[in-house]
């Protein structure tokens, strides 16, 4: 257990503007990249008061969605090598896009090719069902996941 | 003191360069924050108390000066975003001093002006050279966007200067306004020539630039320099040929009209001076013939929004713009008669239209609409009357509908006197023809439509002739199935005086009671038919509308037609029915072509409610007693019809009895995609009983029938908002007490996730929201 913030500096950058989706009456609005970025993007850090958009851990860029295959890939750039939340961060997001998608999603959550010291283990401890249960099971884990997610509704 | 003074001056333009905020937008405002703006105000007030000291210090700033001589970067992109700030925050500087009085503007235009005009490669006028040359920062007609970003601030700070000492234009001998006057027919040119070189590819902000700066100078206070009329001319037809000619670069030609608008305002205000006389020739003039000219490279439409824009500018213009449109629909109708085609009728419909919306509406406010609207009318009808043939094109609907609206607003302009006139002049017209009783030619459908619209639009003071004769005929048109003659005897019904006063000199009056004795024995004479019907339901609102006690009859006639199936065969039974259930929801309607306040309609307040309270009752007891399916099928329909359109205030006093009855409706409707709209209808009422506090305890004791139906909504397959608005009623319900809605919570969860699979957007984000809403009322346990 470590003593003090994993990264204590995060760089922060200005928040995206926010632009409102036009409505199109007579087609079907197909899933896009921007749909799950807006559910995403507002989810807080662990440690700091910010969100990951604007920490840059996550970018408009960094999701993809086939929506006939019905799967969608995000990646996340942790801002520091050695980051030990990886695993919390990637696990709210995991929450989140559950509670945002239907069942037959299939949610890929991984690190960004580079950005991690132990990437290929978080990788797989982040798409494991079983870990992902396990951890949700944990009541100090569930907490922390629910103040990632909700703390701008407190 | 010297010190003080420079030493605000630092701290006042480091905040103002700090300023994070743009400028050059498209929308007209500048939004500044607070902090700049205290800044800028500060700065304005120490220039007025020392203009030599503190003029001295900005006229001499190094930076300012090294910005002055390096803004040459060609189009709004290139520069880049904290050159932009710079830029931004010395114009500001310099709009604020050359504002403060005449010797600071002097002062400033001495020291920058004719360094931005060399940036922009313009020089004085004189009578050999046009003034123009090819600098540094005109390359093909482009123009420098700093430079002309500082010019035009600075034109913007002396006219507002002009404008405030335009009672006393002493300012005619200042040094700044002589510096303009002798630019400012090469700066126009100039200006000109860079708009017309503008394209698809140029930023709208270089383009809202170009045209601010020409609109700044054609709204210099009139007749006084710096700003010729010459220049004012050049830039009116600099504006003209852009709006005739470069309709497709949409980039230029939609900022051009505000722009023109703008300038007609400001000549406006002043309505007798030369610029006003200049504007009508060089704009409204050229403009008007555009309706006329059958010249297809410019798009209608375009011409239409153009002509109605400018209506806009004042008095005088609309009313040569409306007389400019009369002419051209008159010569269209008359283009129509004769041969014409689809192209001239859709070409007329939008004449019509902008005539009906811009025009009438725009010469209502003011004192002599009345002669206009008159004429119009009075035209038409004359039109009408030489015009034998009827052509093919007469018979479509659109054009019918506009010329229709198009009469009841022209009527409902009018006095009760000319109204008298014009339905005199109508009835002389309808009179002279035979209607027949079997067909129903173009020329019949014109004639009584149009009288039906006169009728319509009148005044409850109008006296009209020959009422009885009046009303035969839109009975008989009635069992036709024309619905304007229904509307018309609705109108009628409604505005008829309810006695004649004795004292009344006036021969020829009908009251209320002798109309409705001819035609409630017409039409209640036989059987009747569904025509009938819906000339029984239009009538019926007209005495509702006032009032009148006879529309209880009416509606008990309804309701017996509901309950009772002897005597007839099945399909005549079921389309009768059916009009009698629709005859409620024309009761309760609020029509936009008739029975409003534009159309002089009585209107007693609370109408609805009070049809509300009582034919309720009698609805639920019949639901009760009756025995066919069908008739409760009937009932509830009508049921809904009057729920939806009932205000919400009186529902919620009786919503515990009402909520069952609402969701057997939407249950009733859900399968027929002809019911979209009323299921729609149902649930904003649903959804209000729900938001309002008053309501909560009968959503309470409901709570369970309540949240099935909606989880049935959600999935409804024909109309989105109501999907949407499903969900957002599941919302609303989570806020319930935990006790009732918790057995639930599995159902709604299963809808929600269905929902979440919507193909709509906006389906899907109601359905998180929902979803995360009903998740917090149990601990969190995602089932995997």
């Amino acid at each position: 257990m470590t003593l003090g913030l994993i990264n204590a500096n995060p760089v922060v950058h200005a928040k995206k503007e926010r632009i409102a989706r036009n409505e199109d009456f007579h087609s079907d609005d197909l899933v896009d990249p921007l749909d799950i970025y807006d559910f995403v993007r507002d989810i807080r850090d662990p440690e700091h008061p910010y969100s990951l958009e604007q920490l840059s851990v996550l970018s408009e860029e960094s999701v993809s969605v086939d929506e006939k295959l019905g799967r969608i890939l995000i990646t996340f750039t942790p801002t520091i090598q050695h980051c030990s939340m990886a695993t919390v961060i990637g696990l709210c997001l995991r929450v989140k896009l559950m509670e945002c998608f239907p069942p037959h999603f299939k949610l890929d959550i991984k690190v960004s090719p580079g950005s991690h010291a132990n990437e290929e283990s978080v990788n797989k401890q982040l798409n494991d069902k079983e870990r992902v249960a396990a951890a949700l099971e944990n009541p100090n884990l569930r907490q922390l996941v629910d103040a990632c997610l909700y703390s701008n509704e407190l | 003191m010297a010190k003080h003074n420079e030493a605000i001056w630092t701290s006042l333009k480091d905040i103002i360069h700090t300023s994070k905020q743009e400028c050059v937008s498209s929308v007209n405002s500048e939004s500044i924050d607070e902090i700049t703006s205290e800044a800028l105000v500060l700065l304005q007030n120490v220039i007025s108390q020392n203009e030599d000291l503190f003029l001295g210090l900005i006229v001499n700033d190094g930076h300012i000066n090294m910005i002055m001589n390096s803004v040459t970067s060609y189009k709004y992109n290139d520069v880049p975003m904290p050159e932009k700030q710079r830029l931004y925050a010395i114009g500001r500087i310099l709009s604020v001093a050359a504002k403060v009085s005449t010797v600071s503007c002097n002062i400033v235009f001495e020291s920058f002006f004719l360094r931005m005009m060399e940036a922009l490669g313009i020089s004085e006028q004189t009578s050999s050279r046009n003034g123009v040359t090819k600098g540094k920062c005109i390359l093909n007609g482009r123009i420098c966007f700093g430079a002309l970003y500082l010019c035009t601030e600075l034109l913007e700070a002396c006219r507002n200067l002009a404008m405030e000492s335009y009672k006393e234009p002493a300012y005619a001998n200042e040094i700044w306004c002589s510096m303009l006057h002798s630019f400012s027919s090469s700066l126009t040119k100039a200006l000109g020539s860079a708009l017309t070189a503008c394209n698809e590819d140029s930023h709208e902000k270089d383009i809202y630039l170009i045209v601010k700066a020409l609109q700044i100078m054609a709204t210099f206070p009139q007749g006084v320099l710096p700003i010729s009329e010459q220049v004012f001319d050049t830039v009116l037809m600099t504006f003209m040929s852009i709006i005739s000619r470069d309709f497709d670069k949409m980039l230029i030609w939609k900022p051009m009209l505000k722009a023109l608008v703008q300038i007609g305002l400001f000549v406006d205000k002043s309505p007798d001076s030369k610029g006003a006389s200049t504007y009508a020739a060089l704009v409204i003039e050229k403009l008007i013939p555009l309706v006329s000219l059958d010249d297809h490279r410019m798009p209608f439409s375009l011409k239409i929004e153009a002509i109605s824009e400018i209506s806009t500018t004042g008095h005088n213009f609309m009313l040569r713009i409306g007389q400019g449109l009369e002419e051209a629909i008159y010569a269209k109708l008359f283009e129509i008669c004769g041969n014409g085609n689809l192209k001239s009728v859709d070409l007329l419909v939008q004449l019509l239209e902008c005539y009906s919306n811009k025009v009438l509406p725009g010469l209502r406010q003011t004192g002599d609409s009345e002669e206009v609207a008159l004429r119009f009318a009075f035209n038409i009808w004359n039109q009408l009357e030489k015009t034998s043939e009827f052509s093919s094109n007469f018979q479509q609907k659109e054009l019918l509908d506009a010329a229709m609206m198009t009469m009841k607003l022209a009527v409902g302009i009018c006095s009760d006197k000319s109204q008298t006139t014009i339905i005199q002049k109508a009835y002389t017209l309808l009179s002279a023809s035979t209607f027949l009783s079997d067909s129903f030619s173009s020329r019949d459908e014109w004639l009584i439509s149009l009288f039906s619209s006169v009728i319509i639009a009148l005044r409850p003071q109008t006296h009209i002739p020959n009422v009885s004769v009046i009303i035969k005929l839109f009975l008989e048109n009635v069992l036709k199935a024309h619905i304007p003659s229904a509307q018309a005897l609705g109108s009628l019904v409604n505005k008829l005086p309810l006695k004649i006063s004795p004292n009344k000199n006036v021969s020829n009056d009908f009251s209320l009671e002798e109309a409705l004795d001819i035609i409630l024995s017409m039409l209640n004479s036989g059987l009747l038919q569904t025509n009938g019907v819906v000339g029984l339901a239009w009538i019926g609102k007209g005495l509702l509308m006032r009032g009148h006690e006879k529309v209880n009859d009416i509606i008990l006639n309804f309701l017996r037609l509901l309950m009772s199936s002897d005597g007839m065969s099945p399909l005549e039974d079921g389309s009768l029915m059916m009009s009698a259930t629709d005859a409620f929801q024309i009761l309760m309607s609020d029509p936009e072509d008739c029975l409003n306040k534009r159309f002089h309609a009585i209107i007693r307040p609370l109408y609805k409610q009070r049809l509300f309270s009582t034919v309720m009752p009698i609805l639920l007891s019949s639901i009760v007693n009756s025995d066919l399916p069908i008739t409760r099928l009937l009932l509830y329909r009508v049921c809904g019809n009057v729920i939806s359109d009932t205000p919400v205030i009186a529902l919620l006093n009786e919503a515990n009895k009402l909520i069952p009855v609402l969701l057997e409706c939407l249950s009733l409707m859900i399968e027929d995609i002809l019911d979209k709209d009323r299921i729609y209808s149902l649930m904003l009422v649903l959804s209000a009983i729900l938001m309002d506090k008053s309501g909560e305890e009968a959503v309470i004791e409901n709570a369970h029938i309540i949240i099935n139906c909606l989880c049935g909504l959600v999935s409804y397959p024909h109309m989105t908002l109501v999907r949407e608005t499903a969900v957002q009623c599941l919302v609303a319900m989570s806020g319930l007490s935990h006790a009732r809605i918790y057995p639930m919570r599995t159902q709604v969860l299963q809808a929600i996730s269905r929902a979440l699979d919507d193909p709509k957007r906006v389906v899907r984000q109601e359905a998180v929201r929902c979803g995360q809403a009903w998740g917090l009322i149990a601990s969190r346990s995602l089932c995997f």
